[in-house]
């Protein structure tokens, strides 16, 4: 078990981000022009309010967060369930990887029988029917009725 | 006159209430699965609706959102389990009357209540938001960037349990909604060399993300770790099975109460449907001849908090429809489904598109209609729906959240914003922080920052302006007094809380 304080991580993190934003971030992806003279036309002018906003309201968290001082150091909490959506976004990083390399339809099949599997369904037949099912309403929704182009991609 | 024959026209097609039966019928289902909420069930519906007429699709999304708020107080009362946060209220006492054998007593209830509660609250939209419009064509830049600030403060403090936390979000939807191409310049902002953030972020694929993906995730937690759910057998004595007219007669002070009180509450943005419908429970329960009863099985509390969570659904719209300021997410979601169809909601919707206007009231009504009658219908099976397991229901979601972030612009790119705005979601929601001003505040962005800066033009760069100007003035007074107010509540329980600690 792991003991610590989530709102002032969460706040510091945030704080962080939001210091990265004003001084490093917006400076370098939002240009400049010299010819804007006027505040009000600066592109950069909302970026700074609003990362000094997300700074603000994170320092206040911070501090809000300290001063409960032990009540929020007793919160203690497993990392096991956050392994496991974090398990659960690679699964689903990698469908969408594959998606255009093998096609939609292939790497749809597999990551829904991994997350069957994953969520405790064993019955081969149940994954099988109910692949034929999800992906037969898919395909009639998408590909016949709405006429999606799907990527190109080895297979289907 | 003639505005209105034609609405009449538009409206009264087979596909458009086809389609508002169908959105009904979506919502009913999607909203009574536990896990699957009325909000999620418009984000899985909206990218069916890309290539349809914008009233059919007006009505399939106002369908599915009504639907879906019914839909979620069914394993409230039969599972002890929401469906969708609105119906914590419900199963106060709904789930008592299950175990007492009485659930589709319950359920019929709660069918009649909602209905009740949706129309009237329809009623007053109805009459509202055509002068409010007016009302709101009259403010200028520095008035509108008022309000909006004054929405989103009260929007990000009112979601969630803490106040700081949603402040946070707040700003993090202000600046992912700052991505994109400057609308005064157009210079790039945030682009990292991806031509297609040009546009900015894509609203559905990233209200995919936010909420069904995130949900998703979340479920992933609890694998294996299985909330045991205990199913009541219905009574075989009639009158356990139907609402009496004396009973019904007692349910109805309570349900205009409620329904009152959720269309006040509704109208403001921010308050959301779970809280109307506590409110309207507590309110019920202090007139009540009973009170006693309350928590134990009375039918009285079924009535009012379903009748409170669904007055919240039309007058919700009044700030949506006038202002183009949705109340709560399932607003933010139509808001985003109005703007893919060509729609853009505010007080210029009622000068440029009055027709359509009419005809979304149309659908408004008929989606009550038909959410009384596939509602009796359902409840009699929706036991069997409500047991399917999650090991097929969200597998089933994750790849309708791929294929319908990829069929919004034929793009992989919206499919990764799913999976990054899905892990945004679950680790904001893992850590206490509420999901819907992040959405109200991305589609707030371009309006508030246009007016703001509109406001500085005008005055030439001078913030007096948002002073001097009567209107805005007294928003951000508001805002002003709101803050203070909030700040004092803050240290006023903060020392409470110490003295408790000390005795």
């Amino acid at each position: 078990m792991v003991k610590f304080n989530r709102d002032t991580m969460a706040g510091s993190i945030m704080l962080a981000f939001s210091l990265i934003l004003a001084f490093i971030i917006t400076p370098d992806q939002v240009e400049m022009h010299r010819s804007v003279a006027l505040l009000a036309l600066s592109p950069r002018l909302f970026c700074y309010i609003t990362a000094g906003l997300l700074g603000l309201t994170s320092a206040v968290l911070i501090i809000a967060s300290l001063k409960k001082g032990h009540e929020a150091d007793a919160q203690s909490t497993s990392w096991e369930p956050l392994l496991r959506g974090l398990f659960c976004t690679a699964i689903a990083c990698v469908y969408a990887a594959l998606a255009g390399i093998i096609g939609f339809f292939v790497s749809t099949a597999l990551a829904m029988t991994a997350f069957l599997l994953y969520f405790g369904v064993r019955r081969w037949v149940g994954i099988v029917l109910f692949l034929i099912v999800v992906l037969g309403f898919i395909y009639v929704l998408f590909i016949q009725a709405l006429k999606v182009v799907m990527p190109d991609g080895l297979l289907y | 006159m003639d505005n209105l024959m034609a609405a009449f026209d538009m409206f009264f097609q087979f596909h458009v209430i086809a389609g508002v039966f169908v959105g009904v019928f979506l919502g009913i289902i999607l909203g009574s699965i536990p896990g699957l909420t009325a909000t999620m069930a418009i984000a899985l519906i909206i990218p069916m609706t890309f290539t349809l007429d914008p009233v059919v699709s007006v009505g399939l999304l106002v369908g599915a959102y009504k639907g879906g708020n019914y839909g979620g107080s069914i394993p409230a009362i039969l599972l002890n389990t929401p469906g969708t946060p609105a119906a914590s209220a419900t199963l106060l006492d709904g789930h008592e009357l299950a175990k007492q054998g009485k659930s589709l007593k319950a359920l019929k209830m709660a069918i009649y209540s909602s209905v009740m509660g949706d129309t009237l609250s329809d009623m007053v939209l109805i009459l509202v938001a055509p002068p409010l419009a007016l009302i709101a064509l009259k403010m200028g830049p520095p008035e509108m960037a008022a309000l909006i600030f004054l929405s989103l403060l009260i929007i990000t403090t009112v979601s969630g349990e803490s106040m700081i936390k949603g402040l946070i979000v707040g700003a993090i939807g202000l600046v992912v909604g700052t991505i994109g191409l400057d609308s005064v310049t157009a210079v790039r902002r945030f682009g990292f060399g991806f031509p297609e953030l040009d546009e900015g972020i894509s609203l559905v694929p990233m209200l995919i993300g936010l909420f069904a993906v995130s949900e998703f995730l979340i479920n992933t937690e609890s694998v294996g770790m299985g909330k045991v759910v205990q199913f009541f057998a219905r009574s075989d004595k009639p009158e356990d099975n139907r609402v009496s007219g004396k009973e019904f007669k007692a349910c109805v002070p309570p349900i205009l109460l409620s329904t009152g009180i959720g269309t006040l509450l509704g109208a403001i943005p921010g308050i959301g449907p779970s809280i109307a419908a506590f409110a309207g429970y507590a309110q019920a329960k202090k007139i009540s001849k009973h009170p006693e009863k309350f928590g134990k099985g009375a039918l009285e509390g079924v009535a009012a908090a379903e009748a409170g969570n669904n007055a919240v659904c039309g007058a919700n719209l009044i700030p949506l429809l006038t202002l183009g300021i949705p109340g709560d997410i399932g607003a933010a979601v139509l808001l985003g489904a109005f703007m893919i169809q060509g729609l853009h909601p505010g007080p210029m919707l009622f000068q440029e598109n009055i027709v359509t206007v009419y005809a979304i009231f149309m659908a408004l009504m008929l989606a009550n209609v038909f959410n009384y009658f596939i509602g009796i219908f359902y409840i009699r099976f929706a036991s069997k729906v409500v047991l399917i397991p999650k090991g097929y229901i969200f597998p089933a979601v994750l790849a309708f959240c791929f294929f319908g972030a990829y069929g919004f612009n034929q793009s992989l790119f919206d499919v990764w914003i799913v999976i990054i705005f899905g892990l945004i979601g679950y680790l904001l929601r893992r850590n206490g922080f509420p999901l819907a001003p992040l959405l109200i505040a991305f589609m707030l962005e371009p309006i508030l920052e246009g007016a703001f800066r509109q406001s500085l033009l005008m005055s030439g760069g001078s913030m007096a302006i948002f002073f001097t100007h009567p209107i805005s003035g007294a928003f951000l007074s508001l805002a002003v007094v709101g803050i203070v107010w909030m700040v004092i509540g803050g240290i006023r329980n903060a020392k409470s809380k110490a003295k408790n600690t000390l005795v």
